[in-house]
């Protein structure tokens, strides 16, 4: 179904003052965003000077998509009645597809869209990317930990040796 | 790697809570070993709502169950309730493999000390030879709205005489024996639960009676003895795979939806006589999906089902494994239900030399009332031209005969 053109648009403004154009549906998507409005309905323009503009058009593509993906499963189950199984798992399979390849970034931008999402308020996103943080921690010893996320070590080897030997029990032997 | 920027630490920047939300995604034990990550990490391990801890993260080497050295994992997770911060937990989940009769203290305090914190999920899951009895703590815990309890072995789990859960809403339990006395002290002391689910337990028991639950599913579980079901507020029933004697439903909504289903091919005689009373216990069921794969069973639903009081309620059939190439008789059973809306029809696939024609002959001479007829196939059989087939109108599915 093509969007009617009468839908409200709202301009998204990014913290180094960058324009985004989307729909009123799409920007409904982030909860911050949805209060906003409901507060203030004629509003639509909303300056974001806690999201960059490279960040703000990775979180509203991926609005977008959920957006997308949601009404062609509400188009499907009015046309037909009732929305077949088969069908319905497939599209949650390419949408999970989706997030997966979507969540391919550096670990920097990850953490940024974990801040977006948080501050946005876009509960799916923040779910995504928080996993997908503890995905890269799971399973890992604290020096692989610190290589994957630049964490630099800033406890001296006393520090370090002082918490070990403090809690002895969080350790297996040498690590 | 193309920016300077990937080499930046950002992750130390979240706040507090982001990091503890992130934290609460890993294991305990790899919660706890951030605290050397840097000064920012030393203590936000303390600080996340939740603790999940795995006995197998700490074995050497697989020993027969029973004679293991918990020794580690025990220091371990005394450890970690004696400095964490005493911040109400979301979700407390312990896996305990080959729990020892020295380890049986251990394990009761461990659960003494999760349910001073609070929980609002619990999951414990145990592997062991002995008789263990969950302590009375965890059973009595006013926060847990979630409780999930999974023994290996049967017998090992003794049930509590007193159960006071005023918050739970669900509970499975997995791989026990469940007696009379402990069902009717679940079902008696949480009330509001609405989601029971068993799995693969023996259930000596006589009745399953509640007023609050919503959901029922019973999974591969053994029943000694015929099995009441009285849930007037039972919105869906799922009964898989029982063995051995009968479940009766006595009292279920109206509203109710049901999935029953047996996948064995072959089924004894009493098993199919189950399978039977069942249906024939279910008549204000509004919405039900019946699967099995076994033709004697569908053979003797034919011959039965045209004897049993009309399902009066029934707007939705679903069947899967039914053979409705051969000489299932479709019209004769939905005669039964006057009411019916939809079927919605699992075709399984079919051999090699049937046509189309016979195929699609063989299907729908249904009543005029159906509105909507789903038709599914599995994926890949290219047989089925008509795969997942929708009709709104029987009349069109008629003149195709």
């Amino acid at each position: 179904m093509a969007r009617s053109s009468t839908e409200n648009m709202i301009t998204l403004m990014s913290s180094d003052g960058e324009e985004f154009m989307v729909t009123e549906k799409v920007a409904r998507e982030c909860t911050t965003i949805r209060n906003m409005l409901e507060d203030d309905c004629v509003i639509t323009n909303i300056p974001l000077p806690n999201v960059t503009s490279d960040i703000l058009s990775m979180v509203i593509e991926y609005c977008m998509e959920h957006v997308a993906a949601a009404e062609k499963a509400a188009a499907e189950t009015a046309e037909k009645g009732s929305s077949s199984a088969p069908a319905a798992a497939k599209a949650n399979k390419d949408l999970e597809e989706w997030d997966k390849a979507f969540m391919n970034v550096d670990v920097y931008t990850l953490c940024d869209l974990i801040l977006a999402a948080n501050y946005l308020n876009v509960s799916g996103l923040l779910d995504l990317t928080i996993q997908t943080a503890a995905n890269l921690i799971k399973g890992k010893s604290p020096e692989q930990i610190r290589k994957t996320f630049h964490i630099q070590n800033d406890l001296s080897l006393e520090e370090e040796e002082k918490i070990r030997s403090q809690t002895p029990w969080a350790f297996e032997k040498s690590e | 790697m193309e920016s300077t920027d990937s080499l930046v630490d950002r992750i130390s920047d979240l706040p507090d809570l982001l990091l503890t939300d992130i934290l609460s995604l890993v294991t305990t034990k790899e919660t706890v070993t951030t605290c050397v990550l840097s000064k920012r990490w030393t203590k936000l391990w303390a600080f996340v709502p939740v603790l999940d801890f795995h006995s197998n993260q700490f074995e050497q080497n697989n020993l027969w169950l029973g004679d293991q050295d918990h020794t580690k994992f025990l220091q371990f997770v005394k450890g970690v309730f004696d400095h964490r911060e005493a911040i109400h937990l979301e979700r407390f989940g312990l896996s305990f493999e080959g729990v020892t009769s020295r380890d049986i203290p251990h394990f009761i305090e461990i659960l003494d000390r999760a349910a001073k914190c609070r929980p609002r999920v619990t999951s414990i899951d145990v592997s062991t030879v002995e008789y263990i009895q969950p302590p009375s703590s965890i059973f009595s815990c006013a926060s847990i709205e979630e409780m999930s309890l999974s023994f290996d072995a049967p017998d090992t789990f003794v049930a509590p005489e007193i159960v006071n859960l005023p918050s739970l809403k669900k509970l499975e339990l997995t791989c026990l024996s469940v007696y009379d006395n402990f069902i009717r002290a679940v079902l008696s002391g949480c009330p509001s639960l609405e989601e029971l689910v068993m799995n693969c337990c023996i259930l000596d028991i006589y009745e399953i009676s509640s007023d609050t639950l919503k959901k029922l599913v019973l999974n591969m579980c053994v029943l000694l003895g015929e099995v009441y079901i009285s849930c007037p507020a039972a919105v869906s029933l799922s009964i898989k795979h029982p063995r051995e004697a009968g479940i009766r439903l006595n009292n279920v909504s109206p509203l109710a939806r049901a999935d029953i289903c047996f996948e064995d091919t072959v089924l004894d005689e009493y098993a199919i006589g189950i399978y039977v009373n069942l249906l024939r216990d279910l008549p204000n069921i509004a919405s039900l999906r019946l699967h099995t794969t076994c033709l004697a069973l569908q053979a003797l639903l034919v011959a039965r089902v045209p004897k049993f009081q009309a399902f009066e309620n029934l707007r939705i059939l679903e069947l899967e494994g039914f053979d409705m190439t051969s000489n299932f008789d479709l019209p004769c059973f939905l005669k039964q239900a006057p009411n019916l809306k939809k079927v919605i029809l699992h075709l399984i696939t079919p051999s090699e030399e049937a046509t189309d024609e016979e195929l699609l002959g063989n299907h729908p001479i249904l009543p005029e009332y159906i509105e909507t007829i789903v038709m599914r196939s599995e994926e890949n059989t290219p047989k089925f031209s008509y795969k997942d087939f929708e009709c709104t109108h029987v009349d069109h599915m008629e003149n195709n005969n």
